[in-house]
């Protein structure tokens, strides 16, 4: 199984737990870290260092809000010299649960080319799944 | 048809149903049960709007599905059953569709309504429906998500 650590600005990473927990249930190996107002870049990344000390030589995927932010660039000091992580910017819930629901059967290279292939679907609006969706109705009976 | 789900939830197609509930069933199909929405085209419009990737999604009447079940072209499909009321089922089984098991998901507050659970509130006929299913020896559980612990109704309707 891969673990999970969201690492946000402020409630985000805490909040999208909460929020994944009222769809999927609550999840072991997964980890919430918020970068809040007046923090610095150590306490962060001893917040880090804490979480991933529990492991070795195993499979972590930090997923950050925004490239370039604290949380992102902190996890990205961890990850560079470390294999079994990988980073991932621009994190949303749908995106969240699919690594909930993936992690146990993928391993850290494939589950991340599979976030990286549902990414842009997980944005859409109501007209496109509208039009799209009407028609698979009138070629169906059911 | 492969039933593998039957629940009852006021809400219909909602994210616990989309994220946890199509994966644990693996269902083809989303039937969505009910006369009166099956009537409703801003309704049914909208339902299909939100069906999840790799799912179709069909809202048909208590006619139409008794008369899909019996159809031998729908033999191998895994179908979700989803309701919003307990009479519904009682009519589906009267007209001969086997249901060993139910999911009891979410029935909202109203006024006049006992809630037994957090997400459950029965009217007296609910439970009247409730019971008679229960002497039909149908398994009814109450969950939210797969991955709870089923709550059966006998523990929480008297």
């Amino acid at each position: 199984m891969v673990s999970i650590v969201v690492a946000t600005h402020g409630h985000l990473a805490e909040s999208l737990l909460e929020a994944a927990a009222m769809l999927l249930g609550e999840e072991k190996n997964i980890w919430a870290i918020g970068f809040f107002p007046g923090d610095s870049t150590e306490h962060l990344l001893l917040q880090f260092q804490n979480i991933l000390n529990k492991f070795e030589n195993e499979d972590i995927l930090i997923l950050t809000d925004i490239l370039g932010g604290s949380p992102f660039n902190t996890a990205a000091r961890l990850a560079i010299e470390n294999s079994h992580i990988e980073v991932i910017s621009g994190i949303n819930l749908p995106i969240l649960l699919d690594i909930i629901q993936n992690r146990t059967d993928m391993n850290l290279n494939t589950l991340v080319s599979h976030v990286i292939n549902i990414s842009a679907d997980t944005i859409t609006t109501l007209s496109k799944n509208i039009n799209h969706n009407q028609n698979d109705l009138q070629e169906e009976e059911l | 048809m492969i039933i593998s789900l039957v629940r009852i939830d006021d809400r219909l197609i909602h994210g616990q149903v989309a994220t946890d509930w199509v994966r644990y069933t693996h269902c083809d199909r989303i039937i969505v049960i009910n006369d009166l929405i099956a009537m409703d085209e801003i309704r049914k419009k909208l339902l299909l709007a939100i069906t999840p990737a790799g799912v179709k999604t069909s809202i048909i009447t208590i006619g139409k599905a008794i008369e899909a079940y019996n159809n031998p072209k729908y033999k191998d499909l895994n179908a979700m059953f989803l309701l919003t009321c307990p009479q519904d089922i009682l009519s589906l089984i009267e007209g001969g569709v086997s249901i060993k098991s139910i999911n009891i998901g979410g029935m909202s507050y109203k006024e006049g309504k006992k809630q037994i659970t957090a997400a459950v509130s029965v009217s007296d006929d609910d439970i009247s429906c409730f019971n008679e299913l229960y002497k039909k020896g149908i398994e009814l559980e109450i969950r939210m998500l797969s991955t709870e612990r089923k709550v059966n109704w006998m523990e929480v309707a008297n």
